[in-house]
């Protein structure tokens, strides 16, 4: 890659090129997509039901998976020219993840679980302690539940310290997969709120991942996996990713 | 953050937990009680007797004279003749003997008939003498000395009038009434069978069993002692034969002439060349060390009495000897249910990797590195060990604090509360060095997991 093309893309949170993948042992591709980027600070609802390689995507770009081929260049970092344990810390300090369900070490305390981001972020007791109850105080998780077990929250508590553990680093790209699915619509609506307006800042890049086309409306753009992917064309090979 | 963590996942998993740790504690407790046992044993044994150069008792094995007359373990045989002891102490070689007259007991406390020699030249641990906490050493054929535990768990204090059984066994058909005796002194604790001895001077001894009948009770006449005893240690080796003949013919004739006269003169109190009754054993200090073994070899081929010659050190080293195939097959036994406990550990840990996928998971995408997560499985599997292992040296110390007082009664055993010994300690590292390898089973399952993140 070249110092032009450097340039050129040292606007954009994700920059995908000609990515293909297939799952080892597998023959047919589960992602084949020739083009996706993200410039810095856009939100993006991409809409993708189970079986649409929207898991397998995501992977790609957290750098848990490298591309079988093609290029993956997120915040400026080809993820595939690094080390596994350079793309953990880069994944540590640059993303954040809020998933569907299980955002919480089930056994420990809301606050522990924050800490394990902190931690990884290499944030101070101090610091850690004044964003944690900073942002908890602003999801409104009342403060006597800060030192219960994750598992005794409700689900919808559960997915407001989620976004709590994704942020509470500050990184610049947050990577949302399915995280409302388990909520209902009053909890969902509100955990929207507070997603986009209340806790990210407006030069956080934000991917949203979700089959719930209700929720387009909080994006400024939309995509879909069935438009990105051109391996959804072959049928069988859709079941791999699932 | 990799030990908190840890610690949290393992009180999540707290029953299992629980029971591998137990498992580990009591396999723990095996080995080190085993190993406590033995090493305080053979402490025990080795600082039992000091300075004492041989032992002489009647013909049988060397470790069973070294049993009943220094740890009073077994029951003593014949006893030898007073005739051999004033040969024994007229010989050059010998600087001062110790009679020890075993048989009697008091309240389950032996009873060592014995003389003043003992205050004096006993030694203990590192060459340690016999000291008094309370009171002197004998001065009538009344007087009683007894060992620190003696007079604690009795309750006795100086002056006490104590009435003496004939037997060994706690409670005696007959009762030696007719000859009181007195505490005279109390011995200082010494962590060694002395502590639970009974000490009356030979001639109290006699008067017990009525072999004097009429005892008188006037002080040792020590002049003659010395006398006797500066004789013995001027005299050379070339002097030696002629010295035993005359003191043999002497000997003889006094026996022969007034031997219960001499009896009753020589009061058994302080040193005597004369006993009032036979002796189970003599203790032997010698001039120089060096004359042990033609002395050992003299007294064993002696023809006028069979004997044997024990050397404590040794003798010591033959009981050793004996108990090495014993220890190293406990040590065997030991290694194999440590290593059991160690790979029902490593079993508990593989059956939790399952369910631990999703939050690997988590913390994978979160950002914590594979290794990372291995070294978590690896602290807990330290953690149960070293929990157990705690928890194990626990039990032994307990179970040390239990069983002391009966050891000590029965077998004449100080074992301290303390398990952490150097080979203790090379048998933890051990176990935590076979923890942490075996535990890379699971570990590796989990790494392996981490790096094929199943989200």
């Amino acid at each position: 890659m070249n110092s032009k093309a450097d340039y050129q893309v040292s606007s954009q949170a994700i920059d995908v090129k000609h990515l293909q993948y297939a799952w080892s042992g597998n023959e047919s591709l589960t992602l084949d997509i020739p083009e996706f980027s993200l410039s810095v600070g856009e939100r993006c609802f991409l809409l993708g039901s189970s079986g649409s390689g929207k898991s397998t995507l995501l992977r790609l770009l957290s750098g848990l998976l490298i591309p079988s081929a093609g290029s993956i260049n997120i915040l400026n970092q080809n993820l595939a020219a690094m080390s596994v344990r350079a793309r953990d810390r880069f994944r540590a300090h640059q993303i954040g993840f809020i998933f569907q369900q299980f955002n919480l070490i089930p056994y420990l305390s809301i606050l522990d679980n924050l800490e394990v981001s902190a931690k990884l972020n290499k944030l101070s007791d101090k610091t850690f302690r004044a964003r944690a109850s900073e942002l908890l105080t602003r999801l409104s998780v009342a403060e006597n539940l800060w030192r219960r077990r994750a598992d005794q929250l409700s689900v919808g508590q559960q997915q407001r310290v989620a976004i709590a553990r994704a942020m509470i680093h500050h990184p610049p790209l947050l990577i949302a997969d399915e995280p409302t699915s388990a909520l209902d619509e009053d909890a969902r609506d509100a955990f929207m709120q507070l997603l986009l307006n209340d806790l990210t800042e407006s030069d956080t890049t934000i991917l949203f991942v979700s089959h719930d086309r209700q929720l387009i409306s909080h994006f400024n753009r939309c995509e879909s996996m069935n438009e990105l992917n051109q391996a959804l064309a072959i049928p069988d090979t859709t079941e791999a990713s699932a | 953050m990799i030990l908190k963590l840890a610690i949290k996942s393992l009180i999540e998993r707290r029953v299992s937990v629980i029971l591998t740790v137990i498992a580990l504690a009591i396999s723990i407790a095996v080995v080190s009680t085993v190993e406590h046992i033995r090493s305080e044993a053979q402490n025990s044994f080795n600082r039992t007797v000091s300075g004492v150069d041989l032992i002489v008792g009647p013909r049988t094995s060397s470790i069973n004279l070294l049993l009943y007359s220094i740890f009073r373990i077994g029951t003593p045989g014949n006893g030898i003749s007073s005739e051999t002891y004033r040969i024994i102490a007229s010989d050059s070689r010998v600087a001062w003997q110790i009679p020890i007259a075993l048989g009697d007991s008091h309240q389950g406390y032996r009873v060592v008939g014995t003389d003043n020699t003992l205050f004096a030249h006993y030694q203990f641990g590192n060459r340690q003498a016999l000291a008094f906490a309370q009171g002197r050493q004998f001065g009538s054929s009344h007087d009683v000395v007894l060992g620190s535990d003696v007079a604690k768990d009795l309750g006795y204090s100086l002056g006490d009038e104590i009435v003496l059984s004939h037997g060994i066994a706690e409670v005696s058909f007959t009762q030696h009434d007719n000859h009181p005796f007195q505490v005279s002194g109390i011995l200082a604790a010494t962590g060694t069978p002395t502590d639970q001895a009974v000490h009356i001077p030979l001639s109290g001894l006699a008067a017990m069993h009525g072999a004097g009948g009429h005892n008188h009770d006037q002080p040792a006449p020590n002049e003659h002692t010395n006398h006797a005893n500066d004789d013995v240690a001027v005299n050379n080796h070339n002097e030696h034969e002629h010295e035993h003949e005359h003191e043999h013919e002497h000997e003889h004739e006094h026996s022969n002439n007034d031997s219960q006269q001499a009896a009753d003169t020589n009061t058994g109190i302080a040193t005597v060349t004369t006993l009032p009754v036979d002796i189970t054993a003599t203790l032997i200090g010698l001039h120089s060390r060096a004359q042990v073994f033609t002395l050992q070899q003299a007294i064993n081929n002696y023809p006028g009495e069979a004997l044997t010659g024990v050397i404590p050190g040794i003798a010591l080293a033959e009981l050793w000897q004996m108990m090495a195939n014993v220890e190293g097959l406990l040590r065997l036994i030991s290694v194999l249910v440590m290593l059991a406990s160690i790979l029902g550990l490593a079993t508990m840990l593989l059956a939790s990797i399952r369910e631990r996928y999703p939050e690997v998971s988590l913390f994978r995408s979160i950002g914590v590195s594979s290794g990372a997560l291995l070294l978590s499985i690896e602290a807990e599997a330290i953690l149960i060990a070293m929990t157990g292992t705690l928890l194990g040296l626990g039990f032994t110390a307990i179970a040390a604090i239990i069983s002391q007082p009966w050891l000590n009664q029965n077998y004449g055993l100080y074992i301290s509360a303390n398990p952490i010994s150097g080979n203790m300690m090379f048998f933890i590292g051990a176990l935590l060095i076979a923890t942490a390898v075996v535990a890379l089973i699971p570990a590796l399952k989990l790494y392996r997991a981490a790096r094929i993140v199943s989200r």
